[in-house]
């Protein structure tokens, strides 16, 4: 239910009948608010009588911050790349301030690291380059695990300049990011409502030349999960792709898909990696049962991590094949863990 | 900064901006400051944007006061922009803070709500404090298995270098740095407050933040 709300909400911005009732905003106004989708909703019911309500006073908040954050940000993003040049280094920055850009205003979409991609060979180059005076703000990436299908050139090659704050920054091509963007969200179980309004955000920012064969490249497998995310930001924000040559590819979602999304929309779950570790549990064994729980995948991360297509078939065997791999994953670091945590 | 008091009505005064150590942003009916020296952020709307744009040491208050409503379309006085004034000192956001002795703020706002009525009220200047909801930024963490990441407060980790703080806490999560209070269960000295240390009580129990 409160999925749905949030759904519904969210895609105002392209279907813009928007009839919810002031308690329902305050039912999910948290859960926006902690998934950073505050600022968005406020865009959404400004010009609404939601406006006046309590909950409507938060997200007003969330967006003056944001709006402050980017700002701030941007001057970051411009010393980082100034800094990493001066020492002959050219990273390649995706998600975050990339797509926060493409919003119709500053500060609808939040970011909180600078997302920094780097060839794998260049990693410890890049870190050791930006090794002080840059605080904790960027999330270095060794290698694009969502795009290594294509080589690092091939990005390189399709990446492009756009000016942040005084300074050109380096960012991935449209093809190569909107497929980072899908991926990123089924990778994450599409915890977050905001991430699939960056792909409805960046899909109607297409650049008329856009290279849907490109963009289509590499793994097939993936091509089809990023070809249904699409198609869920069709569907659950309204954004209108008929005139995209995909149109007809993603007509027919796995009658799973949406159910689950809008299942953990409504349980406001922030990220996965917020939780604590299973090797902590090997020392206290208290709570590991709900750990366990935490951990059953959802049909997405299930059929992402077992490499499964997204067809209608049950998700089940997926979800426990996932399991599996996870609990052997871990069975086999169990000796190097424990020998962590005694020298520790 | 120095303070200026102002005995008589000040009408004589040039205030000054503040440009140093903030970051702004202007929104469509107001305008965000960042403090980079308090970390306070501020928004200010119409009129005390506009009041504080004009403020360049040279212009006098009631020069203020003519710009700001050529450019609002409102009826400003100059007790008006003294009030603008008051706020953006007690905000840090003027070279100079400037106190009206003879008229205080309150006085000024009564003064003010009399002759232009409730109706107006928007118009006054006002700059309030904006302090954050909890909301988290659309953040992902890195891969627990990949030590690859500088990941956020509350993302998974091994070690220390997985933390953007360089403070991976109990629980194997990226803590906030010194929060801990005394007895806490920790993991390293970096989630403790300052003065306490990460320790067992005695040997073989779990670790506390202790003196």
């Amino acid at each position: 239910m409160k999925g749905k709300i949030i759904a519904q909400i969210l895609a105002a911005e392209w279907i813009p009948s928007l009839s919810i009732s002031a308690d329902e905003l305050a039912q999910v106004a948290p859960l926006l608010l902690n998934s950073g989708g505050g600022a968005w909703v406020w865009r959404q019911i400004r010009q609404t009588d939601l406006k006046e309500t309590p909950a409507a006073h938060e997200l007003h908040q969330a967006y003056r911050m944001h709006a402050l954050h980017v700002a701030i940000k941007e001057l970051e993003i411009a010393r980082v790349f100034t800094d990493l040049r001066s020492n002959g280094l050219e990273p390649l920055m995706g998600k975050g301030w990339v797509i926060a850009r493409q919003y119709p205003e500053p500060g609808l979409r939040p970011f909180g690291d600078i997302d920094l991609y780097v060839r794998r060979e260049q990693y410890n180059e890049f870190r050791a380059a930006l090794q002080t005076g840059h605080g904790g703000d960027i999330d270095w990436h060794n290698g694009a695990a969502e795009l290594d299908d294509r080589s690092f050139e091939q990005l390189y090659a399709h990446s492009q300049l756009i000016r942040a704050g005084k300074v050109d920054v380096r960012v991935f091509g449209p093809e190569d990011h909107l497929r980072l963007l899908c991926l990123h969200f089924l990778r994450e179980g599409a915890l977050r409502p905001l991430w699939l309004c960056d792909i409805a955000i960046a899909l109607d920012a297409l650049p008329p030349e856009f290279d849907w064969d490109y963009f289509l490249s590499g793994n097939q497998r993936r091509s089809e999960w990023a070809v249904c995310t699409i198609g869920l930001a069709r569907q659950l924000m309204g954004v209108n792709i008929a005139a995209l040559p995909i149109a007809i590819r993603v007509a027919k979602l796995p009658c799973w898909l949406v159910p689950v999304v809008l299942r953990e929309w409504g349980k406001g779950k922030v990220t996965h990696g917020r939780r604590v570790r299973m090797a902590t549990y090997l020392q206290h064994p208290a709570g590991v049962l709900t750990a366990l729980r935490e951990r059953w995948p959802n049909a997405i991360v299930a059929s992402v991590g077992t490499k499964a297509p997204f067809n209608n078939w049950p998700r089940l065997p997926f979800q426990l094949g996932e399991c599996v791999l996870r609990t052997t994953g871990f069975v086999r670091k169990i000796p190097s863990l424990l020998r962590t945590s005694n020298v520790s | 900064m120095k303070k200026q008091i102002v005995e008589a009505g000040g009408e004589a005064l040039r205030p000054q901006a503040r440009i140093n150590n903030l970051v702004t942003r202007e929104l469509p009916d107001e305008e965000l400051v960042y403090d980079l020296k308090t970390h306070q952020a501020y928004c200010l709307n119409k009129t005390a944007a506009a009041v504080w744009k004009h403020c360049d040491g040279h212009k006098t208050i009631e020069e203020i006061a003519t710009l700001v409503q050529q450019e609002t379309n409102v009826m400003i006085s100059n007790a008006m922009v003294k009030v603008a004034l008051h706020q953006l000192g007690r905000a840090n956001l003027l070279e100079q803070r400037v106190d009206f002795l003879a008229e205080q703020p309150s006085q000024l706002r009564r003064e003010i709500l009399r002759r232009i009525g409730l109706g107006a009220a928007a118009a006054l200047p006002l700059i309030t404090s904006i302090i954050a909801p909890s909301s988290a930024q659309a953040m992902s963490c890195g891969d627990p298995n990949n030590n690859t990441n500088q990941n956020a407060v509350g993302c998974s980790c091994q070690s220390n270098n997985d933390c953007n703080n360089n403070c991976c806490g109990f629980g194997t999560i990226c803590a906030s740095l010194g929060v801990l209070s005394n007895g806490s269960l920790c993991r390293v000295n970096c989630e403790c407050a300052p003065g306490l240390t990460c320790k067992p009580p005695s040997p073989g129990l779990p670790q506390r933040c202790l003196p």
